[in-house]
């Protein structure tokens, strides 16, 4: 019921003329870490910029749950990638090593390989989903919400109480 | 910026704060328990934990590990606990412990509930070893004694048997009547072989003195010849020869597989009778195979925990094949780094409270080095626990399990002294009794471990046993109620076990003086009478192989001589036959000197006869002129 909600709010959100740099930039944090196998200190950090910047969240809970679904499928790659950053590439090694021996940045757990591997995937992809999704919000604003929005569904979304606090705390 | 989302994420912070401090403890009480639990494979309860944020202090009130070989008893049980926690390490996710103190320790206490882990282990590699070598350990034999007065009438036994000495012995005659056609035909050819000598010995006879030298050319030629003839010959009779011994090899050997299967005929016999050979059968491993294959796998799958929890030294980690959603860690070295988990020192000590059941037990010992990370801490862990209870019976354990670098060779002995055996389960071996009344063992066991292989040996020396049969039934069986007989009184029993795994293969040996025990019991219960059964059988049986070797020894002997005779024979004549061309060669050649020289003098004297012409011309013609 909880991801539902997002859902639904993700849909408003897409119908409710709001900026789709905005909606873009919570999709893409999202991404982050919907990619990501476990909740790491990197997540919790970018859990707060979804929080306090003024992105959407419904479009940032919509890609955790979108993209959380079909990494796992991907483990063995990010295994892969994450294995060769940590183990093969010799020059990144002090990095590495820096990293591992200061307080804080062992709890990112970016010594472990599917860690690392998503990490990368994800900072790499950050950019291309940002514009691609900006640029799919915009074509669907102007070209298709106005049909859908004429749907018996929207007007039950619209209705959802989740939706109506969502709405309140970003107009603040 | 979303300032009440700052304000909802504070308070959601301040319930987090709020979970942890109420329920904090119990998380982290299950997932130490769970942990334990993992490497156990047994129930592991922690009470009482309490974890102080201000000065990072820990205080457990017991742990209770059960014992995964018997669930009802606690393998160890200990109280008050205390620890504190290195802060900085934490900042790095890393738990750093200087010294644990346990007290009160006691092992083997009994529990008040099953320690069984409800949710099976998925069965591994281990398991089905286990159950493989399970298979091929020895099963009971069963001897009835109303059976044996029947079965021990040897002349029924034997009229109806067909024994396999016999058929054997049959067999290999119809070889040997092949061997002696062959032979046979073998024999036609050395005596085409001789003709050709007589032939030959025709041409040397030929040969006479030669009166000039192409004369003495040609028998000369003739010599070569026949040289070469009987060189040919020669080769065929030394094949012939070799081919006899190679035969009589095989045949040799085939007359002693003879004694394969007299041994068979004993056997199969003996189960006819149903009467096993008492001296073979390992009754030690049939009694206590399962349960010492239980305990010792328990204690490999732990040290395989133990192995897998204290990875080596690897200066690039090969790329494991890790579960989905986990990936695999990466250490890295550094002159700060601390392993993700250390406990520096476990110091032990333990008194059991006056006037208990405890009273008078006493152990101390300490743990250093348990950490997740061998190579990063630099140091081994090593174990040197001491315990003794009140009835003076002692535990020492020591080990010293060094990971720092990839070879290793890691060992962990145990020494138990003076163990009372009425608190030991002897399992639900049918034969076992219900439970023992006295008697105390020394138990010596050694674990090695390698990258290769793990090895562990168990010496268990017991004495003055009493074992209570009561609740089992009674036997109905010679076997099992001689085996019941030496079980309920036992002066010294010793039992000595080696558990080997290489390349994932598990070889179990048992061997007791408890075997020698329990035949000669069995031999002297049923008596002369089956002695002498089983002595008049291997009589039998040692007939029919001293019959049918004979036999056989008869007929190879028979064509062996005709063979022999016959190669002597064409041997003799040959070597006759090359003497007398080496004698009618030398005698040749002396000729062909005599002749060379006889030569010479006629040339000599024709030559002096001309030159006397040519002076007597050359003066005639000097007076003329």
């Amino acid at each position: 019921m909880f991801w539902l909600n997002f859902i639904f709010k993700f849909i408003k959100t897409l119908h409710s003329k709001e900026d789709p740099h905005n909606i873009a930039m919570g999709f893409a944090l999202g991404s982050i870490i919907g990619l990501a196998p476990f909740f790491t200190l990197q997540n919790v950090f970018v859990f707060i910029l979804i929080l306090i910047l003024n992105v959407s969240i419904g479009a940032a809970f919509f890609a955790i749950l979108f993209f959380g679904c079909f990494a796992y499928l991907f483990d063995p790659q990010f295994h892969s990638l994450g294995y060769f950053l940590l183990v093969k590439i010799d020059s990144l090694k002090p990095i590495w090593t820096y990293l591992y021996n200061i307080p804080i940045a062992p709890l990112s757990k970016f010594y472990n390989t599917l860690v690392m591997g998503s990490l990368a995937v994800s900072l790499v992809a950050f950019f291309p989903i940002y514009l691609a999704f900006k640029q799919l919000v915009k074509v669907y604003q102007s070209k298709m919400a106005a049909k859908v929005d004429q749907f018996k569904i929207m007007q039950l979304i619209k209705g959802n109480k989740l939706f109506q606090l969502y709405q309140k705390i970003k107009l603040q | 910026m979303r300032n009440r989302a700052i304000l909802i994420l504070l308070a959601f912070l301040v319930i987090i704060g709020l979970v942890c401090f109420l329920w904090g403890n119990t998380f982290i009480t299950w997932a130490i328990e769970n942990t334990l639990q993992a490497i156990t494979g047994a129930k592991a309860e922690i009470e009482g934990f309490r974890l102080n944020l201000f000065d990072m202090s820990v205080r457990i009130n017991s742990v209770q590990i059960a014992n995964p070989a018997d669930t009802w008893k606690n393998i160890i049980d200990t109280k008050k606990i205390s620890f504190n926690l290195a802060p900085g390490p934490l900042f790095e996710g890393k738990t750093v412990i200087d010294e644990i103190v346990l007290e009160e320790l006691t092992f083997n206490t009994k529990r008040r509930t099953d320690g069984k882990l409800k949710k099976k282990a998925k069965p591994e590699k281990a398991a089905k070893q286990q159950s493989q070598l399970q298979k091929t350990i020895a099963a009971m034999p069963i001897l009835k004694p109303e059976t044996i007065t029947d079965n021990l009438d040897l002349k029924k036994l034997t009229d109806s048997y067909q024994f396999k000495t016999d058929l054997s012995a049959a067999r290999i005659e119809d070889d040997f009547s092949v061997h002696e056609e062959k032979w046979d035909a073998n024999l036609e050819d050395l005596n085409q072989i001789q003709t050709e000598l007589e032939s030959l010995d025709q041409k040397i006879a030929q040969l006479k003195k030669p009166n000039n030298l192409p004369e003495l050319k040609k028998q000369l030629d003739l010599v070569e010849e026949v040289r070469g003839s009987a060189q040919q010959l020669k080769t065929r009779v030394k094949t012939y020869d070799e081919r006899f011994k190679e035969d009589n090899q095989a045949l040799e050997a085939m007359i002693k597989s003879l004694k394969n299967e007299a041994e068979a005929d004993y056997q199969e016999l003996l189960a006819l009778a149903k009467l096993p050979d008492f001296s073979n059968i390992n009754y030690a491993e049939i009694l206590l195979g399962e349960t010492i294959l239980n305990t010792s796998t328990t204690i490999i799958n732990a040290v395989d925990n133990l192995q897998k929890s204290l990875p080596v030294k690897v200066e690039n980690p090969p790329k494991a094949k890790p579960a989905r959603g986990e990936g695999q860690n990466i250490v890295f070295s550094g002159r700060k780094t601390y392993p993700r988990f250390l406990i520096k020192k476990v110091a032990i000590s333990g008194k059991g409270t006056p006037d208990s059941s405890m009273d008078g037990f006493y152990a101390k010992g300490a743990l250093t080095g348990i950490t997740s990370e061998p190579p990063v801490y630099g140091l081994p862990l090593t174990a040197a626990v001491f315990a003794q209870a009140s009835n003076q019976a002692f535990l020492q354990l020591d080990g010293k399990i060094n990971h720092v670098a990839p070879v290793f060779n890691d060992r962990i002995t145990l020494k138990l002294k003076d163990l009372p055996l009425p608190q030991v389960d002897l399992g639900k071996n049918e034969h076992l009794p219900s439970k023992i009344l006295a008697g105390k063992a020394d138990i010596e066991a050694v674990a090695q471990m390698t990258p290769d292989f793990i090895k562990l040996e168990l010496l268990i020396t017991a004495a003055n046993l009493k074992g209570d049969f009561t609740g089992k039934k009674e036997p109905d069986d010679l076997i099992a109620a001689i085996i019941r007989d030496t079980l309920a009184n036992l002066n010294q029993v010793t039992l000595n076990c080696q558990l080997e795994r290489i390349n994932d293969q598990l070889e179990l040996k048992i061997s007791s003086n408890l075997n020698r025990m329990i035949s000669d019991g069995l031999k002297e219960a049923v008596g002369e009478k089956v002695t002498g059964f089983t002595n008049e059988l291997k009589a039998k049986v040692d007939a029919k192989l001293d019959e049918g070797q004979k036999t056989l020894e008869a007929a190879k002997q028979r064509y062996q001589q005709k063979v022999d005779a016959k190669l002597n024979e064409v041997r003799t004549k040959l070597n006759t036959e090359e003497r007398e061309l080496e004698a009618k060669q030398k005698e040749l050649e002396a000729r062909k000197k005599e002749l060379e020289r006889e030569q010479q003098i006629k040339v000599e004297a024709n030559k002096k006869e001309l030159e006397e012409k040519i002076q007597k011309e050359l003066e005639r013609l000097k007076d003329k002129l």
